[in-house]
């Protein structure tokens, strides 16, 4: 069953792959919602431990969640996920779940904390995704090692502990000798602080009863008390000093309470150290535990197996399921199955993690004689993370599991949870440079690619990071531009190494070894290498200009809300005062889209503590780089970077809107700007006749005769020019402001002022540097797009000069609105140049849409060139579909059909399941998109370019 | 610098030379042949074009058309060209057109005029991106008609690497031919004998092939549009087939009539001169194709 067969027929290198992909298909297209499990499976984790620390009982949910999956008898008939089909090398079966449905998960916070998130609206369901795992750690050394490494230092947490308790006991008996009180009051208080540290030392070693006999471990445990004494006298002498020369009573001498806070909130985080290890000691060991179940059910299985072939396979599966993850990989196929479980792990508790890059971890592994077999098997593995998928979308509804914790504080609009229902936020990169900047591509690099194009699977997502060097290497572009080609599907996703390197390294800070292992996770976002933890802010620019506009307030026809939603300060009018030119419009516009990124940079630092308190992730940070060296979750300062996006949406609308009023309104002089803000307003629907013409002229001259972004036209790209260089200078500005409020200890002097403004923001708590130390930082990045989000965000805007309808959807991405532009992709590409698109490490991707009837000749040769302009022209990400506007046609009416209940449609909706398009953040298959959104792709091209 | 003249830029084409290119279809052809697909490229300056199926019949053009060149009456739109002057006033004021875009427009007047460095800076961004895998080509009209002007442009494109193709009928004077030569990678020429041809067209064309093939033989391609009625007849093949081996030139691209073009005719209130005229077969197409490669000759057809 293993014979290669012939390329066209089947789909997959080998007939295995082939029928497991159909199998998969099938099962896709039946209703699964029998399939998810439901709270009343789980024990209630929250209920039964509340004495817990959160994290702890996280990985009891983990646990529990793991169980559960091998479980015989939790579901009617055959438990879902405890199951090795028919030709399956690569075995464990993720729990249902994606973005747009969320997950089904063990409670595990106590009622009352469920209670405080209704304030905090952070949950438990909160669905994360947004970093990616660097496997080379659980490869070389297995969870084993990591539990081990977690059980040493528990041992030495421990140890800690018990010295500490030793020392506090010192103080309470020194507290208790009158004589030590005494000869502390005859200190002068002008004394020097070394001679209050000898004294001290005296006092101590006076008052010790066993003088004359002390072992080493007091002389250490002593040691200790006056290490932390020093350091703390050192910086507090002089206020403590001050402060003693009002009377005070010797029994309560700062010093001895001062100690003791020390030492108690040492112990804190001592016992936040043994709940981490703990964790991750729980979690890990569940993920190896529910591999032994596999192994225990294939064993079982090949015992019933009549076709040797097989049978001998289960056999080698039970063997590498009782070896991984515990143990290290030494051989591709281990490695690939440990990879899995780990991937299955996580994404079946709520960490929805990217897999890396995995041309760099699977290399060790790889052996050339092996070729096919990998080839092989790397394809199942891409089927087993693929397996979630849900075709049929009249099941949607019964399958929406997520809650109000869902969008996570991070964007201002509801997700647009439809179209995520097969978004799963799993990415592999590929190619780019390695750490010391050499060319990464090697053999896994092209059996990856290779796999994408067999398979044709749109999940998980695939990137390609290019280099200059790797401009000249025909071999690595040919493969990426063949594999765009054959799979249509927009697979691999193009990141420019000469852009983005730079965008982390030199423009956010990071180191350039980390900056050069970037990986992109999530939807397109570029991060670190299983180095970091992500958060993001989203706003919507064009929001930020209709405030400009309009006082600070939205533009909008609701007559109950008088000027408009008031969404910022209050701002001059442009349309009353005169006075205000154009240069004028931009200074305004600029205060409001500070108060924008200050309220991103604000936030991401303030709400940064809140993820310990419901969102801990053991599991993950047992392989984050930092965490197990710290004894932190990656919640609670562990990761060694933190990376934070600023993306703003609609940033191609704000400077069309923007470029149309500069020429018509201010240079030309032909409209009033008040008339615009109504036809704006009104969705350029006149009241009457004569403002029907007059909003007539604005529509054409606006549409037609304005400048537009990506017709590389000197107008348009200056202001798109300014429109960023604002937006970076905003980011920087607001990215300060956060810092000085909650990043660094208030300066001497500043701190009534510090302490205020942190009130006014409803945070009581200390600097985060005092926190977690002195190298905790948030990198804060900055990018453009709208990810999937682009009908949802412009759901609030007022027309504007592309959109002649108040709530039309905005541009997607870092794409021209679909329809303006007359030129060519060429155009759009050398538009970039200008733009120092560089400085943005937080991701401005493009989404091209190319025709398929344009590259029946040549096709991989035209791609292969789009993608040379667009590093040429230092783009900074990229997507390129192919697709075919009448089939989407045909489709989006069988889809009218199957929703409306025709069997027969849903039949012939079948053959056309591989058809994707891009949504903005990832591929999803048309067949599953809303009606709305289907029915945008055929209406309007398919490209941003026609 | 001097200026051209020109109706469209195709910026994706992968019919119209070697690769993907991009097209510039230049204005004015002094042939006129009936089953042209772009009529509105014959003048030098095109007459007013409308679209009736783009017209919302608001009025506004007959309201402010000097001339009275609009009417409206029973639902109808009329267009009077004799007497337009051209002014634009109707295009201006017409909501459904845009003065910068006349093929999404119901008025509009197709003329365009660059001085060549500015033109060459338009097409630039997206012959950069083609530079490797096709290039320029210019088509029309009769590019020869402005062959000055057009050497210029060719002569920047060759200096920056840009492989250039011309398509002309190659039945102007040899000079328009000689001016262009130093700066064009390749030459689609269309070759279509009928009975109505006039002779010295003939010999004009048969003087200039030998001239471009005494060039480079390999750099020529052939272009036959077959149209019942007119260019699909074995006398012509044969005829076709003849110039190709005494000139050594090796291939050619068969064209299917496009009733497409109707649109157009209609734009210029002209008559559609093959009104009626059917669709060739596939099975004609191949066997026309087989006449020529059973001669030897590398042979395409254009769709
Ligand atoms: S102005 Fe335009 S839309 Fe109105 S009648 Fe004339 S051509 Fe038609
Ligand atoms: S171009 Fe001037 S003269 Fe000609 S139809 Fe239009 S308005 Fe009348």
């Amino acid at each position: 069953m293993n014979e290669l067969i012939k390329e066209e027929t089947i789909i997959g290198s080998t007939y295995r792959v082939n029928e497991l992909i159909k199998s998969m298909e099938k099962r896709a297209w039946a209703d699964r919602s029998s399939e998810w499990f439901t709270k009343d499976m789980f024990k209630k984790i929250g209920v039964e431990h509340p004495d817990k620390s959160v994290i702890v009982r996280r990985a009891l949910a983990i646990e529990e969640i793991l169980k559960a999956m091998t479980n015989k008898n939790l579901f009617k008939g055959k438990n879902p996920h405890y199951q090795i089909r028919n030709g399956e090398l690569i075995v464990g079966v993720i729990a249902l779940g994606s973005l747009g449905l969320g997950k089904s998960f063990p409670d595990y916070l106590t009622p009352s904390e469920l209670d405080v998130t209704s304030v905090s609206t952070k949950s438990e369901m909160g669905l994360f995704g947004h970093d990616s795992v660097n496997y080379d750690v659980m490869l070389a050394r297995g969870l084993e090692g990591i539990i081990a490494d977690c059980k040493k230092e528990l041992k030495s947490t421990e140890h800690k502990i018990n010295h500490y308790n030793i020392l506090s006991d010192y103080c309470d008996r020194i507290e208790n000798e009158g004589a030590f009180n005494k000869k502390i009051t005859n200190l002068k208080s002008n004394g020097k602080t070394t001679d209050i540290i000898e004294s001290l030392k005296g006092v101590f070693e006076d008052h010790d009863e066993s003088k004359g006999n002390r072992t080493k471990a007091y002389d250490s445990n002593l040691k200790g008390l006056f290490e932390i004494l020093e350091t703390h006298i050192h910086t507090n002498f002089s206020n403590i000093s001050k402060k003693r020369s009002s009377k005070q009573e010797p029994s309560s001498f700062p010093y001895l309470k001062q100690i003791r806070e020390i030492l108690k909130s040492k112990k804190n985080i001592l016992h936040n150290r043994q709940d981490f290890y703990q964790s991750v000691k729980i979690s890990c060991q569940a993920v190896i535990d529910y591999a032994g179940r596999f192994s225990e059910l294939a064993k079982a299985m090949s015992l019933d197996e009549k076709d040797p072939i097989r049978k001998a396979e289960l056999n080698e599966i039970s063997r590498i399921c009782s070896k991984v993850p515990a143990k290290p990989a030494s051989t591709f196929y281990e490695a690939l199955q440990s990879i899995y479980f780990f991937h299955l792990a996580l994404h079946s508790s709520m960490s929805q993690l990217s897999l890396g890059r995995l041309d760099q971890v699977l290399q060790p592994y790889y052996k050339k004689e092996d070729h096919e077999k990998q080839q092989e098997l790397f394809e199942c593995f891409l089927i087993k993370c693929a397996e979630r998928l849900i075709l049929d979308s009249t099941t949607f509804v019964k399958q929406d599991h997520l809650d109000f914790g869902s969008n996570l504080l991070t964007i201002p609009v509801p997700l647009d949870q439809w179209s995520e229902s097969n978004e799963f936020l799993q990415n592999i990169i590929i190619g780019g440079q390695t750490r010391d900047g050499k060319n990464a591509v090697n053999d896994c690099t092209y059996l990856i690619l290779k796999a994408f194009q067999k398979t044709k699977l749109y999940t998980p997502t695939l990137n390609a990071r290019i280099y200059k060097e790797q401009l000249e290497d025909g071999k690595y572009l040919n493969a990426v531009a063949e594999c765009l080609f054959e799979t249509k599907n927009g697979m691999p996703v193009i990141g420019n190494d000469e852009v983005l390197i730079p965008a982390l390294h030199k423009f956010s800070g990071i180191p350039l070894d980390e900056a050069r292992d970037y990986v992109i996770d999530g939807c397109w976002e570029p991060l670190l290498n299983g180095s970091c933890d992500w958060t993001f802010r989203m706003f919507n620019m064009l929001t930020a200009l209709e405030c400009a506009l309009n006082g600070g307030a939205t533009l909008s026809s609701n007559e109950i809300l008088l000027r408009g939603q008031k969404m910022t300060y209050e701002t001059a009018l442009p349309a009353v005062d005169k006075s205000i030119d154009f240069e004028g419009l931009k200074g305004i516009l600029k205060k409001h889209i500070k108060f924008f990124t200050d309220n991103s940079a604000l936030s991401i630092h303030m709400l940064y503590l809140i993820d310990q308190a419901v969102n801990p992730d053991p599991l993950y940070s047992a392989l984050l780089k930092g965490c197990m060296k710290t004894g932190r979750d990656k919640t609670w300062g562990g990761a060694d970077y933190k990376l934070a996006g600023i993306i703003p949406a609609a940033v191609p609308d704000t400077v069309n809107t923007l470029s149309a009023i500069k020429k018509w309104v201010y240079d030309k002089k032909e409209f009033e700007l008040a008339d615009v803000l109504d036809a704006f307003r009104m969705s350029y629907k006149g009241a009457n006749k004569v403002q029907q013409e007059l909003f007539d002229k604005i529509k054409l001259k606006f549409q037609t005769d304005s400048p537009k972004f990506g017709n590389n036209d000197k107008e348009s790209v200056e202001m798109m020019q300014w429109v960023l260089n604002t937006f970076w200078d905003c980011v920087k500005e607001s990215h300060a402001l956060a810092e000085e409020v909650f990043l660094y200890p208030p300066k001497k002097g500043d701190e009534a002022r510090i302490k205020s403004l942190r009130a006014l923001a409803g945070y009581a708590g200390k600097s985060l540097k005092e926190e977690f130390g002195e190298n905790f930082k948030i990198n804060i990045t900055a990018g453009m797009g709208t990810f999937e989000l682009f009908d949802i965000f412009g759901g609030g805007n007022a027309a504007s000069a592309d959109r002649i309808k108040a709530g039309e959807p905005i541009a997607r991405n870092f794409a021209p609105m679909v329809g303006t532009t007359s030129f060519s992709i060429g155009h759009l590409l050398a538009s970039f140049k200008k733009l120092g698109l560089n400085r943005f490490a937080g991701g401005a991707i493009t989404d091209l849409c190319l025709e398929e009837r344009d590259l029946e000749k040549n096709g991989p040769n035209i791609i292969k060139s789009v993608i040379q302009n667009f590093m040429y022209n230092d783009g900074n990400m990229m997507t390129i579909t192919i697709s075919d506007k009448k089939l989407l046609g045909l489709i989006y009416s069988l889809c009218e059909k199957n929703r409306g209940g025709d069997e027969a449609a849903k039949k012939e909706l079948k053959k056309y399941e591989h058809v994707s398009v891009r949504v903005g953040g990832f591929q999803m298959p048309f067949v599953t998109l809303p009606p709305a959104m289907q029915k945008s792709y055929i209406d309007r091209p398919m490209s941003p370019i026609n | 610098m001097s200026k051209l003249k020109y109706f469209d830029i195709s910026w994706f084409s992968s019919v119209d030379g070697p690769g993907t290119r991009v097209v510039l279809y230049l204005l004015g052809c002094h042939l006129r042949c009936p089953w042209c697909h772009s009529p509105h490229s014959w003048e030098i300056s095109s007459p007013l074009l409308f679209f009736e199926n783009r017209c919302q019949k608001c009025g506004s053009c007959v309201d402010i058309c000097p001339n009275g060149v609009h009417k409206i009456s029973n639902g109808a739109h009329l267009v009077d060209r004799s007497h337009c002057i051209r002014c634009g006033a109707c295009i201006e004021i017409c909501p459904s057109s845009d003065i910068n875009k006349w093929n999404t427009s119901a008025l509009g007047f197709v003329c365009k005029e660059l001085e060549v460095g500015e033109l060459y800076q338009i097409l630039k961004p997206q012959l950069d991106l083609l530079k490797d895998i096709g290039g320029l080509t210019i088509s029309g009209g009769d590019p020869l008609l402005q062959s000055e002007a057009l050497a210029e442009l060719l002569k920047i494109c060759s200096m920056n690497g840009i492989h250039t193709t011309v398509e002309t009928s190659a039945t102007l004077n040899k000079k328009h031919i000689e001016d262009l030569l130093p700066f064009v990678d390749h030459w689609l020429i269309g070759l279509r004998p009928t009975k109505t041809d006039k002779v010295e067209d003939w010999k004009q064309l048969l003087t200039n092939i030998e001239l471009l093939a005494a060039h480079n033989p390999n750099q020529i391609t052939i272009r036959t549009p077959i149209i019942p009625g007119y260019t699909n007849t074995q006398i012509a093949y044969d005829m076709i087939i003849e110039v190709m081996h005494t000139n050594g030139i090796k291939s050619i691209e068969i064209l299917p009539y496009n009733p497409y073009s109707e649109n157009y005719y209609k734009a210029m209130g002209l008559k559609f001169p093959l009104e009626g005229t059917q669709l060739l077969s596939e099975e004609e197409l191949i066997q026309i194709k087989s006449v020529f490669t059973s001669a030897g000759i590398h042979t395409e057809i254009v769709a």
